[in-house]
């Protein structure tokens, strides 16, 4: 008997390679880590035109001496930074900057920790002062801006008003000895809300009979504070003080709104600075690179802050 | 997950290095862009339809403005896309223009066009069909204005006197000095003391825009300067002042000013609105403001002392100097179609309408508003006395003096004609006010600003 083995003829014809393939859906044949790619790439994208482009053209810039008028660029080295730190005018913003930084911070904190505590209790209207101490961070910051100056304008200021009301003279909030402190005040009231919230999450998780436990042991308010509620909310606000630090020693569109940097240049901190230079004198190299110096002391004060509160919050664990 | 080998992170890290040194050799490259090559015979008006045109203004009357854009619209079929800058709009327009920003029509103030056209950043309007009958009605001031290195670099959008100088016959006749007007700034000086000494008001005098926005103090500066004959900038901008000048003793005057509590508190600080709103709120005596703003005292709805403002006659020495706005057109490089249809639009709003042969909407903006034109016949007519004649403070004595301010201002024109100018003028603007609040003496801040003009001479020429 022979058997004859017939060619089985195929029931489809065999398909090119691809089209076998195209059966399977595109995402399952790629790996995982290109898919990850693939769907942070239109953010990467954007990214890349609106962050590190933008970026990487000013440290092109600091390097270089731009024509204001035909655009003619050459490359003068370290000239532009040699500028920046034989200049009076920059050791003045710098100057105004660390003391605006300081100001906003302090009192920032302040008045966010005092709102937290104050609303970690329970009282009646408590839900509507949550709602409505927000108001001012979703504020914008020209709006913010608009509405301090009707509170701090000599001529027609709500403060002038009351000032008039009991007899004193108007006071010039934004003259140049106090401009900045006032300055800082706006913008702590506007970023208070956000510090309180930070905390406020923090304050919750306290056990409460820690505080009892506390007076038991015959600890006043102020050593409760100290030893049972600091712990629980130093790295919030570390975390939070970077925050508003970092905001502040950039801050610019308050400023512009409500002084222009004056009197003078009683509140021309370093952002203002690199506005005034890049934009109005433009003068490009010295502006970026006065934006560049920022960026590095800024980059380098916060890693440090970052790192000095990590490693006293490791040390606390330890010791706990 | 697959892991990330060396090679493949080395690969993106050079991908992105090249990201990082192409985008500014791109922008380098795009920096020096070639500009239309000046000149070529004049253009004939273009037909109706065409081009679609950018037109971007500041934020005054937008919707006036907006309704004049349809209107010509309608007539001419050309579609315009008017865009209001907000905030800082000569730096804004400034980066906008070197951007090669497509737009065909901009407002500026007539210290800009200099930078602005030696740059290559507008086109002129020495192709205009309409220019040499443009030229011969302008008020000559204005004309020479405008006029840049001996081209026409745009038309008239309004011009009038900044500083003219107001009084408040309220608080002058509280302090029994009603009509007795001051003929020099040193006159108007000993006055507002004696009207503070008479208890007339606290704060007689409102300066002349003592802060930085818009350049204000320096427009100050300037005026007083100029009224005072005290010789700033000569031929090319060169400056001829320094700290024996007579501007130092200016700025100590104004530094007293302060100091006696003459000025309202905050002055140094204030916002554009602020110098018009404190004027119309009452208890200020005299005040050098735009000449237009006249219009803003004399409403009941805006001014607490409507009917009270007039302006102060010149007698001998001028009060204040001439202000310019240009309706200009940027270069981006395009054709003599669409530099056509520019010129129409431009001719619409700061000439005689092609269409009508009439001043339509400079007639309007200076009935409507009181912003008086660059053209004799606008600010002359019998319809804009008319107009006056309904808000204006006894308008046949005071008009006589509106026309006077605006019939031979006096002019920056030394320091304006020069590309740096406006640089200079920020620079002042923040360094004029430390003079007045002590921060700094009044020579070193004169010194500064010699300094300071001398250091743009060296980048920018002249």
């Amino acid at each position: 008997m022979s058997t004859v083995t017939e060619p089985i003829a195929p029931a489809r014809p065999p398909k090119a390679r691809g089209a076998a393939s195209a059966r399977i859906p595109f995402s399952s044949r790629l790996s995982p880590t290109r898919f990850g790619f693939l769907l942070v790439a239109p953010v990467l994208l954007l990214l890349l035109a609106i962050v590190v482009y933008p970026v990487a053209y000013s440290l092109y810039l600091s390097f270089v001496h731009t024509n204001p008028l035909t655009g003619r660029q050459d490359f003068v080295g370290l000239k532009n930074f040699q500028s920046v730190f034989t200049d009076p005018a920059f050791w003045h913003s710098a100057w105004l900057t660390i003391y605006y930084v300081a100001c906003v911070t302090v009192l920032a904190a302040a008045v966010s920790l005092g709102m937290a505590l104050l609303l970690r209790e329970r009282f009646i209207g408590r839900p509507v002062l949550m709602a409505v101490i927000v108001l001012p961070w979703s504020l914008s910051t020209y709006a913010a801006g608009v509405v301090w100056r009707y509170v701090f304008s000599p001529q027609y200021g709500l403060l002038a008003g009351i000032f008039e009301k009991l007899g004193l003279s108007p006071v010039d909030f934004l003259s140049q000895n106090t401009v900045l402190p006032s300055l800082a005040i706006v913008h702590a009231w506007q970023f208070a809300p956000l510090g309180a919230y930070f905390l406020l999450a923090s304050l919750q998780v306290i056990p409460e009979d820690l505080y009892k436990l506390g007076k038991v042991d015959g600890m006043g308010i102020l050593r409760r504070f100290t030893s049972i509620t600091m712990p629980y909310v130093r790295l919030p606000l570390t975390i939070f003080l970077v925050l508003v630090g970092g905001q502040a020693a950039t801050a610019f569109d308050l400023i512009y709104f409500l002084t222009s940097g004056g009197p003078g240049g009683a509140s021309q901190t370093l952002t203002y600075d690199i506005y005034q230079q890049t934009f109005q004198d433009q003068s490009f190299g010295t502006g970026a690179a006065t934006s560049w110096v920022l960026l590095v002391v800024l980059t380098a004060v916060t890693a440090g802050y970052y790192a000095m509160a990590m490693s006293s919050s490791r040390r606390e664990k330890k010791v706990s | 997950m697959s892991q990330l080998s060396r090679r493949r992170l080395l690969r993106a890290a050079g991908l992105t290095a090249l990201a990082f040194g192409a985008g500014p050799g791109l922008a380098a490259c795009a920096g020096s862009q070639v500009r239309t090559p000046r000149g070529g015979p004049p253009l004939s008006a273009p037909a109706t339809g065409g081009a679609s045109l950018n037109m971007r203004i500041w934020g005054a009357y937008p919707d006036f403005v907006g309704g004049a854009v349809k209107d010509f619209e309608r007539t001419y079929g050309t579609k315009v896309d008017l865009g209001v800058i907000a905030g800082d709009y000569p730096s804004l327009m400034t980066n906008l223009l070197r951007q090669n920003t497509p737009l065909d029509m901009v407002y500026s103030l007539w210290h800009m066009p200099q930078a602005y056209y030696e740059a290559g950043w507008i086109r002129d309007f020495e192709r205009f069909w309409a220019k040499e009958d443009a030229k011969r009605e302008m008020v000559p001031a204005v004309r020479e204005a405008l006029t840049v290195n001996g081209s026409l670099i745009g038309l008239p959008y309004f011009a009038f006197v900044n500083g003219a100088l107001f009084a408040n016959t309220d608080v002058l006749r509280k302090a029994n000095l009603e009509g007795d007007y001051p003929k020099t700034y040193d006159e108007l000086y000993a006055q507002v003391r004696l009207i503070k000494k008479r208890g007339a008001t606290d704060t007689p005098y409102l300066p002349s825009f003592w802060s930085a926005p818009w350049f204000g103090i320096t427009f100050g500066f300037l005026q007083e300067a100029l009224n005072r004959n005290i010789p700033l900038f000569g031929d090319g901008g060169l400056p001829v002042f320094d700290e024996q000048s007579a501007v130092v003793d200016m700025l100590r005057q104004w530094r007293d000013l302060y100091n006696e509590g003459l000025v309202p508190k905050g002055v140094l600080t204030f916002q554009e609105s602020d110098w018009t709103e404190t004027f119309a709120k009452g208890g200020v005596a005299y005040s050098p403001q735009l000449q237009y703003d006249l219009k803003t005292f004399a409403d009941p709805a805006t001014s607490q002392v409507a009917g009270k403002i007039v302006p102060v006659p010149q007698q001998g020495q001028h009060w204040g100097m001439l202000h310019v706005g240009a309706y200009l057109i940027g270069d981006h490089g395009q054709g003599d179609d669409v530099l056509a249809q520019s010129y129409r639009l431009a001719q619409h709003f700061g000439y005689r309408d092609q269409r009508t042969g009439e001043f339509d909407v400079p007639m309007a903006w200076a009935k409507n508003y009181y912003m008086t034109q660059g053209y004799t016949e606008v600010n002359n007519s019998p319809e804009l006395a008319e107009s006056v004649a309904k808000w204006l403070p006894d308008p046949e004595t005071n008009l006589p003096v509106l026309r006077d301010y605006l019939t031979n201002p006096q002019a920056a024109t030394s320091l304006f004609h020069t590309t740096w100018g406006p640089t200079w003028m920020n620079f002042a603007s923040h360094e004029l006010p430390k003079a007045v609040n002590g921060d700094e003496d009044a020579k070193t801040v004169v010194k500064n600003l010699r300094t300071k003009a001398e250091s743009l001479i060296d980048v920018y020429g002249h």
